[in-house]
């Protein structure tokens, strides 16, 4: 595989500048010192890892440290400072990623990066392990937590705790609500007690006035009348304010709910329109015909050619290869191809090792055809179960939003009768009520009509009239407080009115059922934690054979603790901070090729910058060598940047 | 309790499975399960 990079205003490299890099080699990156090197390490880093936006992580904090992210917003380390944007180009396969990166702050990344390959695919001095080691700390458990799903059980176990806290701040909050609706039952329960006293007592002094013997007996009559009809309107006002209330509530907690049906519609608008959108991107017709094209050009023309090519030179070969069986000791042979001239037999072997060595070489580009074919079958593949996929959750939706859109419109009518229903109760009561007014004025105007008559009468009419305002104003003050005992004695839960008992033991179950979900997240970060561990170390061991670190018996992170251990040759534990500068350069090397290896061998790029410059001679050599095996069996684009007395900035391939 | 506690933990995974779960569709997974919970106790209320 051919990898096209180009940079454009990037750090100290102003205009744009091409370079190539091919997998299965190691490709070189060398300058002098301060002319670049460093730059096109991190524009590699920067279009692979750039995430479509950071979270505040470990990723970016070490994005900052290596000096790729600014730390706030403000000009971008990576731009050159004459330019007002930086844009780097990376193309793998035809496949094109693009970083373009603004001075003011701000970058887009398409298609985003991985984050993670700050971690797993860069080696420098900055590196996280590299610096960690050179600090002498021996904490690794990031490693394990980045690296598995850890992480993710950790931002879920975040949110359950901010529910949790949430969920007990609402538990205090009912608590208190609790404690003053008790105090206002009772204090209503009080008045109601005060009013049916008072009550009673003006029922006892209407029946000691209409008792007395009246001198007019229409008035009498007509005081009788009155009162019972006054019973009646009380009696029937007090029936329908009752009515009203209850009917006011449940239409109020119908139309809550018709608004929440309306979100819940509106929401599902939105789902299903973000999902048409990610369908036509997965749908790029486009792009599957072009990648069908080149199956098609690698099966009809590149195979073939290739195909035609290795049966031509093996058909030479087996020819010289004859020839130089017949040859015996002859120190030339006539040529067995035009069969008239002589050919050496020094030349010969030469021929035959140059047509295996072409042989093989056509039979790796086979293998790579093949691979690319299978690789580009395999997306093809993938954009089309996700297609499948994207349709089957389109279809799913919208049988939803259907029958959203049904209960919506039943929910609207009933809502429609319940406020004519309420409409009509007012109405009954604002009449009742202007008749109960009308009465009790004409009721005062008899009562006074008594007064004339004689002393004891005044007195009872008088009684009354101060009973009656006694009762008027008890009946308001328990109007009140019982609209605030109402009001307070319920909670809204998602818009919905919930009495505080049950919205007590509602928001209880619920801190029950996360608390045992934080217990089993818990028990799932450990066992990621403990698994990754285990193949970290597996890869450590097998690396420490491969990269022949000798003078080490044992290098591991300890399961639990994850602290790294380290024991010598001999059988001495080390502590990391007693490690020389060269022995935790070399550490850092294995642990971070262990990362990459066990954690990260789908991206193809392995970057090292530096480090390499501490080791002694041999073991920059056995690395080196590792490294270029690696790339070979892996097909991994390595890159390396060293010092050299080149004029310029200049990437070659060994 | 049980079945809210199943459907949570089978919602988080299936998230988790994709491997690009952020801390909002965590918060999004408990917001909505606490939600249809409270609404099946107001319907058991009414």
């Amino acid at each position: 595989m051919k990898s096209e990079l180009l940079v454009e205003n990037v750090g100290g490299l102003s205009g744009r500048t091409k370079f190539v890099l091919e997998s299965g080699k190691l490709n070189v990156i060398e300058s002098p010192n301060a002319a670049g090197k460093s730059t096109l390490i991190k524009s590699i880093t920067a279009v692979l890892s750039f995430p479509s936006s950071w979270e505040a992580d470990l990723p970016l904090l070490v994005a900052q440290r290596l000096g790729l992210k600014s730390k706030s917003e403000g000009p971008e380390p990576l731009v050159n400072v004459n330019a007002n944007q930086a844009v780097i180009n990376l193309s793998v396969n035809g496949d094109l990623r693009q970083c373009r990166i603004i001075k003011g702050g701000g970058f887009y990344n398409k298609p985003p990066g991985n984050e993670m390959f700050l971690l797993g695919s860069l080696l420098t001095r900055e590196s996280e392990i590299s610096r960690k080691l050179v600090e002498g700390d021996s904490y690794f458990e990031w490693i394990v937590k980045q690296m598995s799903k850890a992480k993710l059980y950790e931002k879920v176990r975040t949110s359950i705790e901010k529910s949790l806290n949430i969920n007990s701040v609402k538990l205090e909050q009912i608590a208190i609500k609790i404690q003053e609706t008790a105090k206002l039952s009772e204090e209503t329960e009080q008045l109601r007690r005060a009013i049916d006293k008072v009550k009673e007592e003006r029922r006892q002094v209407e029946q000691k006035l209409a008792s007395l013997p009246a001198t007019d007996p229409k008035v009498e009559k007509a005081y009788k009348d009155m009162l019972e009809k006054m019973n009646m309107i009380e009696g029937r006002r007090q029936g329908l304010k009752e009515e009203l209330q209850s009917i006011g509530n449940e239409f109020n907690m119908l139309t809550r709910e018709l608004r929440i049906l309306e979100r819940e519609i509106e929401k599902r608008q939105k789902i299903v329109a973000r999902l048409q959108e990610d369908l036509s991107a997965v749908a790029d017709a486009q792009r599957i015909k072009n990648w069908q094209k080149q199956i098609t050009k690698i099966d009809t023309e590149t195979i073939p050619s290739l195909n035609s090519k290795r049966e031509r030179l093996i058909g030479v070969k087996d020819l010289y290869d004859i020839a130089l069986r017949a040859a015996g000791a002859r120190p030339e042979i006539r040529c067995p191809l035009c069969e008239t001239g002589t050919i050496k037999i020094g030349g010969l072997t030469i021929q035959i090792r140059k047509l295996a060595n072409e042989i093989s070489k056509i039979e790796d580009e086979n293998a790579y055809c093949v691979r690319q074919k299978n690789e580009l079958r395999a997306r093809i593949q993938e954009r089309e179960s996700e297609k499948k996929r994207l349709n089957d959750e389109i279809r799913e939706v919208q049988v939803s939003l259907r029958a959203l859109k049904a209960k919506y419109e039943e929910e609207k009518s009933i809502v429609e009768a319940a406020q004519t229903k309420l409409e009509l109760r007012e109405k009954e009561f604002k009449l009742a009520d202007g008749e109960h007014a009308e009465l009790e004025k004409r009721l005062d105007v008899i009562e006074k009509q008594f007064k004339d008559i004689g002393k004891e009468e005044k007195e009872f009419a008088e009684h009354l009239g101060k009973v009656r305002e006694k009762l008027q104003s008890l009946t308001e003050e328990f109007d009140t407080k019982n609209t605030d005992l109402t009001e307070k004695s319920i909670e809204m839960v998602d818009e919905q009115a919930i009495p505080l008992s049950i919205a007590e033991k509602l928001y209880q179950t619920w801190s029950k059922t996360l608390e045992s979900v934080k217990n089993y997240i818990d028990g799932r970060i450990d066992e990621q934690k403990r698994g990754a561990a285990r193949t970290f170390n597996m890869k450590v061991k097998e690396l420490m054979k491969r990269l022949e670190f000798t003078e080490f018996q044992e290098i591991w992170l300890e399961e639990g603790t994850y602290n790294l251990r380290v024991i010598k040759k001999g059988g001495k534990s080390l502590p990391v901070v007693s490690l020389s500068a060269s022995e935790k350069y070399a550490i850092a090397t294995l642990l971070q090729i262990a990362v990459k290896e066990a954690y990260m061998p789908e991206i193809p790029f392995f970057i090292v910058d530096e480090v390499v410059l501490d080791f002694d001679q041999a073991r920059k050599e056995g690395f080196l060598d590792y490294l270029r095996e690696t790339a070979k069996e892996r097909d991994w684009f390595v890159v390396v940047a060293r010092v050299a007395d080149t004029p310029t900035l200049t990437v070659k391939q060994i | 309790m049980e079945t809210a506690y199943t459907e949570i933990i089978q919602e988080l995974e299936k998230l988790i499975k994709k491997k690009s779960l952020t801390e909002s569709e965590a918060d999004r997974v408990l917001e909505l399960k606490f939600k249809s919970i409270a609404r099946e106790v107001v319907r058991r209320e009414k």
